[in-house]
């Protein structure tokens, strides 16, 4: 990352813009079910950080304090994610290797999974970080 | 890195690409708005990377000036590519290209790391 910032340095006009959209670095998924008339909220999907985005996340850093950017602003956010079911769920699980739902909250998914209302879904809330850096000339 | 998933229960993963699931990311109208709340994409010289199937791309590539777009998976430049076609959007070149080696050419006014770990 911190060679890409160095290229995107190159490649902008002077007050040019860097705009940076990646996932929270200390944001532990929620887990929830809902429906349109009903959310639940279970828990926390315990997870370990992820190493590209923390270096990604140092980059942003280290881009204002080298001196070749300013950093205008930074946001933050949170989206939510709806699964048909707890097989789609596993998929979720399998391409997010560093998640783990531990067995307190695996119990609570399947006893209120068991009881849904009809419509219901898996919902997974996420959080991502937002960043503007400006090229100094 | 993701793995790709042996069975498919959410019906046409193969069909986004690699772990290519749009539910992953916040709305892309969202995305755009936030954006545009600090940095005007409208008129500009945009270089986004990491532009997966032109999700977000092709939610602001329509009053950008000129869009390169760069992803390293070629399935996803294709879907992103076809997307662009259907939607008549020809000011984006979508370019099979690493972040690595990918970031050149410009000027341009704003370039967009979209959730690029690269």
């Amino acid at each position: 990352m911190v060679d890409a910032l160095r290229s995107a340095w190159r490649v902008l006009r002077r007050g040019g813009y860097v705009v940076d959209m990646l996932p929270a670095a200390d944001y532990a998924p929620r887990l929830a079910v809902a429906s349109d008339r009903r959310r639940t909220e279970l828990g926390e999907i315990s997870r370990t950080p992820d190493e590209g985005v923390v270096a990604a996340h140092r980059a942003r850093r280290w881009a204002s304090d080298e001196g070749n950017f300013s950093h205008v602003i930074s946001t933050h956010g949170t989206h939510r994610a709806r699964y048909g079911g707890l097989a789609d769920l596993r998929w979720v699980l399998r391409q997010n290797e560093n998640w783990r739902i531990d067995p307190p909250l695996r119990r609570r998914l399947s006893a209120v999974w068991a009881r849904r209302p009809e419509g219901a879904q898996i919902e997974i809330r996420q959080a991502f970080s937002l960043a503007f850096l400006r090229k100094r000339a | 890195m993701p793995r790709r998933s042996s069975v498919e229960p959410l019906g046409k993963i193969s069909e986004r690409g690699d772990n290519d699931d749009a539910r992953a990311y916040p709305d892309p109208r969202r995305e755009t708005r936030l954006i545009e709340r600090h940095v005007k994409l409208g008129g500009r010289d945009v270089l986004e990377v990491g532009c997966g199937n032109g999700r977000l791309t092709l939610e602001y590539a329509a009053h950008a000036r000129r869009v390169v777009a760069i992803e390293p998976n070629a399935q996803m430049i294709r879907e992103a590519r076809a997307r662009a076609r259907s939607r008549e959007i020809k000011n984006v070149r979508f370019l099979t290209r690493p972040a690595q080696t990918g970031i050149r050419g410009g000027p341009f006014d704003v370039v967009l790391f979209s959730w690029s770990l690269c």
